[in-house]
């Protein structure tokens, strides 16, 4: 009798707590508002956690009061300076960047990142920015892809998965490969890759997964850095000038950029040059002699993404990212062959469409338009940031998007493009 | 001179206290309390040994069992049997 | 072979949620068996080997191999030195077999130094294995052990829970343990303990440790680095922030490590007692890392002392006591490696002890006036914590980024 009392006393407190996070993790109640604040923070934290997850997102895109228009992007949306869609919106526009994707986020990484603020996307305007980097030979890494990856988002993709539809078999077969055969994921996926249904014991499970998720990333989204905005947002705002001025920014963005590009004759940030560059320098002569951005499993990647907003009626502003041409000439990448990559992007976006693009592919050699090698900067933001507000500001007309699956296929992701296949492409889907 | 008056001049030996300090601890730890340290427990030992042949090994000096006067008595006594 | 092991996921020790979660399932029947009064010796043997293969599978597979030989080794030397001391008692004998126990760990602690990389034979947590297998021989010596069953050796030196980094436990109390079962009674109050101390580690390891080390830290250092190598007062908070990293961290994986050894009904001594209400740097080792500093007192710097006096080496006893520190500390500082700082933070706290007693023996002769009372003794802790912090600077090996290091810019 005693050492059952003992047993309960060493015990039950353990289950308690056990039975309390239990509760607090699975019960249907909202814990928590967001403030204007912390969505501003979170609006340019660039923080992995709230890029796979939810919560953050949805609140800030749900909101009245701030018009938040997601960004969706990589490595060029850490190029903070004073020039950045987040610095010169806060100071001159009525939107706010919301921005998705850091270095190695491509179209994968991006289509679950949307997974979970779908019925936000509904009608919405957004902008999307294409590196034609990210269209190498075996696409996205499995070791970017786990970095972006999340459960969240995942299963909620698998909720409403449909083992019918190409699309959802494509990204199965994907999730396999990227996450590995072992993964609790893909084993979930691979019954869809085969065209199987889930059982309904494994809808039941995502669901109670999920909603553990979700209470966990609403409850720990308040613990996420978000030094961003202080540190490096807000101290800007003051070196722009009161008033909005076009052709004045663009002049201080290109002195700006010369400012701080000395230490080398390729224009590029002088930090960026003495930290990547200038070690390796000897070795990087030439070094992208044989860089091949035409056949990917990254242009399947992507129409994925284009499937999804379609979908969801999403005005989408699409920026292609230009290459600084000076460092192109000493790394020997061929520009022929980005810009037949850039054609076939386009090519994709068009034939579906998707009209609006900004193509800067052809602007690498204006100076100061980027920051470094192949990421916009300084003048090229105040452009874009240009473009961008007369896309927000501007009655878009109804959008008429016409998918084509053939751009799933294997035979598109490996066509070479030039202007007959291409054509030859179109005549066949059409 | 008994055990307990030779154990508590050794102690003031070592610890270079007064006779009249080390009965004042009394009961106890003389550990905890700092009286003793590593330096003063090795020259008990050693002081232990020239003195009254007692062959304690450092492995065997629990100072669970050394850490009050009376209980540096009792081994003592269990040690000389 | 070789390949499909390279290929198996590796269970970080204490890691994660999940590996709790299998450790205590494994030792669920243990601790079942150990309640109704029995120990399940070959269970016992099956878990610590299960996870003995789980820390060191996949890409440090190697370290496994270089463990097994560690254990043949350490284990051949203790048979043959107990044989030949129940014979004779030599003390050439004795020193060349400690030497011989100490010698992997002296090769994987040069090996660095000498050719930049570290040894093959190197595994993780060797250094407290080596002090567990040395204890034994000294205490060989002194005649306390006068029998070592060959399994009983290597389930004491490869104890699971305590394996990676202590505590440090030796064998006539480990032994002991498997000999006398606790009753129901006491096996109860263990696991009361362990439940106790493995919700602290929790709070130690994943919330303190993890905010301070992982979310903190890395910020200070960076602020710091940047004005490098001026002086700013992030520097400062690299320290304090550095140490109590440090604190929580390494306490919490042995209250990991003690809940485990409590579950299994192996009572592993405590690492660490409140050591930042020290009042001085003697009582500060009392309750750091306690195994460590007991092991190093009890057969480094009493031996020494104990030798030196016998053989009236040195008649002075505070010149003694204070080499004794000096010596006792400097080999603890090269034991964490052979780096300026290590050895400097060596130095450093040798000294602490020296001036420490110093002070004390003056305060007795000269200052009875002093009083002892609450704030004396805030101050002697704040004076102490704040030593034992700079010392832990030394000892992060920040400063050799922050002084040599090259600058932000080129990293």
């Amino acid at each position: 009798m005693k050492t059952k009392h003992l047993l309960w006393q060493i015990f039950g407190p353990v289950l308690l707590a056990v039975l309390l996070i239990a509760i607090l993790l699975s019960l249907p109640i909202h814990y928590r508002k967001v403030s204007a604040q912390e969505m501003r923070k979170a609006a340019v934290s660039l923080d992995t956690a709230t890029f796979k997850n939810q919560f953050l997102k949805q609140k800030a895109l749900q909101n009245k009061k701030v018009n938040y228009v997601p960004f969706f992007g990589s490595s060029e949306l850490e190029r903070m300076d004073e020039f950045h869609p987040s610095v010169m919106s806060a100071k001159y526009y009525n939107y706010r960047p919301f921005l998705l994707g850091k270095k190695g986020a491509q179209s994968l990484p991006q289509f679950l990142a949307m997974e979970t603020i779908l019925p936000e996307l509904k009608n919405r305007k957004v902008v999307f920015i294409i590196s034609p980097q990210w269209f190498v030979k075996q696409g996205i890494s499995p070791a970017a892809f786990k970095y972006y990856n999340g459960s969240l988002a995942d299963l909620t993709w698998l909720k409403q998965a449909n083992p019918h539809s190409a699309y959802d078999r494509y990204l199965a077969q994907r999730l396999i490969t990227l996450l590995g055969s072992n993964d609790e994921v893909s084993q979930l996926a691979a019954k869809i890759a085969q065209g199987h249904q889930l059982s309904s014991l494994d809808q039941q499970l995502i669901s109670v997964q999920h909603n553990f998720l979700w209470h966990e990333d609403e409850l720990f989204s308040r613990f996420r850095p978000d030094d961003n905005y202080l540190n490096r947002i807000k101290p800007r705002l003051n070196n722009l000038p009161t008033k909005y001025n076009y052709q004045k920014l663009q002049t201080m963005a290109q002195a700006d950029g010369q400012k701080h590009s000395t230490n080398n004759h390729f224009r590029i940030l002088n930090k960026f040059y003495a930290q990547r560059v200038k070690p390796h320098y000897k070795l990087l002569a030439g070094a992208e002699k044989h860089f091949s951005y035409l056949q990917s499993p990254e242009y399947a990647d992507l129409e994925l993404v284009l499937h999804q907003l379609a979908k969801q009626h999403t005005q989408v502003l699409f920026m292609i990212q230009p290459v600084n041409t000076k460092w192109t000439a000493y790394t020997k990448l061929s520009l022929p062959m980005y810009y037949r990559s850039v054609a076939k992007i386009k090519f994709q976006l068009r034939q579906q469409g998707f009209d609006q693009i900004a193509d800067y592919s052809h602007d690498g050699s204006i100076p100061y338009f980027m920051q470094d090698t192949i990421h916009i900067g300084w003048l090229g933001w105040v452009k874009f940031n240009h473009r961008v507000n007369s896309f927000i500001q501007t009655k878009q007309p109804a959008v008429h998007y016409h998918l084509k699956k053939q751009f799933l296929s294997r035979k598109w992701q490996q066509l070479k493009p030039d202007q007959q296949n291409l054509q030859r492409f179109a005549s066949q889907i059409n | 001179m008994d055990l307990e008056e030779k154990v508590i001049k050794i102690l003031a030996d070592v610890t270079a206290n007064d006779e009249a300090e080390v009965k004042a601890m009394g009961d106890q730890d003389l550990f905890k309390s700092g009286f003793l340290d590593s330096m003063a427990t090795v020259e008990l030992l050693v002081t232990l040994q020239d003195e009254l042949g007692i062959n304690v090994p450092v492995s065997e000096f629990d100072r669970q069992q050394w850490n009050t006067i009376t209980k540096i008595c009792n081994q003592i006594k269990e040690l000389q049997k | 072979m070789t390949s499909f092991l390279t290929n198996l996921p590796n269970l970080k020790v204490y890691g994660t949620p999940t590996y709790f979660i299998y450790l205590l399932l494994a030792i669920l029947p243990l601790g079942i068996s150990l309640y109704y009064g029995k120990r399940l010796v070959k269970y016992e043997f099956l878990v610590n080997l299960v996870f003995l293969f789980l820390m060191f599978d996949g890409q440090s597979f190697p370290q496994l191999l270089a463990l097994l030989g560690f254990l043949c080794w350490q284990t051949l030397i203790v048979k043959f030195y107990l044989n030949y001391r129940r014979q004779a008692n030599q003390s050439s004998v004795f020193y060349l077999a400690v030497f011989l126990s100490l010698l992997p760990l002296v090769i994987i602690k040069v090996t660095p130094a000498l050719i930049g990389q570290n040894s093959i034979i190197g595994f993780l947590g060797i250094s407290y294995l080596t002090f567990r297998a040395t204890g034994t021989v000294i205490e060989t010596r002194d005649g306390m052990i006068q029998e070592i069953k060959t399994y009983h050796f290597i389930r004491f030196l490869a104890f699971m829970p305590a394996l990676t980094s202590g505590p440090i436990d030796r064998f006539r109390r480990f032994e002991k343990d498997y000999q006398q079962l606790p009753s129901r009674q006491e096996y109860l109050q263990m696991v009361a303990k362990a439940v106790n101390y493995l919700f602290l580690g929790f709070l130690y390891k994943f919330i303190l440790a993890y905010y301070l080390g992982s979310r903190l830290l890395p910020i200070l250092e960076k602020q710091a680095l940047f004005y490098s190598p001026h002086f700013t007062w992030y520097l400062v908070g690299v320290m304090y922030v550095y140490s109590l990293d440090l604190f929580f961290d390494f306490a919490g994986y042995s209250l990991f490590a003690v809940a485990i050894s409590y579950l299994m009904g192996v009572k592993t001594p405590m690492n660490f007692n409140q050591p930042f209400i020290s009042k001085n740097i003697k009582e500060f080792w009392n309750r750091w890392h306690m195994t460590l500093s007991f092991w190093f007192r009890d057969y480094i710097f009493m031996r020494f002392v104990f030798m030196a006096t016998k053989k009236k080496w040195i008649k002075n006893r505070h010149l003694l006591s204070s080499l004794g520190y000096l010596l006792n500390m400097l080999i603890m500082g090269c034991w964490h490696g052979l780096t300026w700082y290590y050895i400097l933070y060596g130095l450093m706290h040798g000294l602490g002890l020296v001036v420490n007693d110093w002070w004390l023996r003056y305060k007795k002769q000269h200052l009875k006036w002093l009083p002892h009372n609450k704030l004396t003794t805030g101050i002697a802790i704040f004076v102490t914590f704040n030593f034992v912090m700079l010392s832990f600077l030394l000892f992060s090996g920040f400063l050799n980024q922050f002084w040599f290091g090259s600058h932000i810019l080129n990293k």
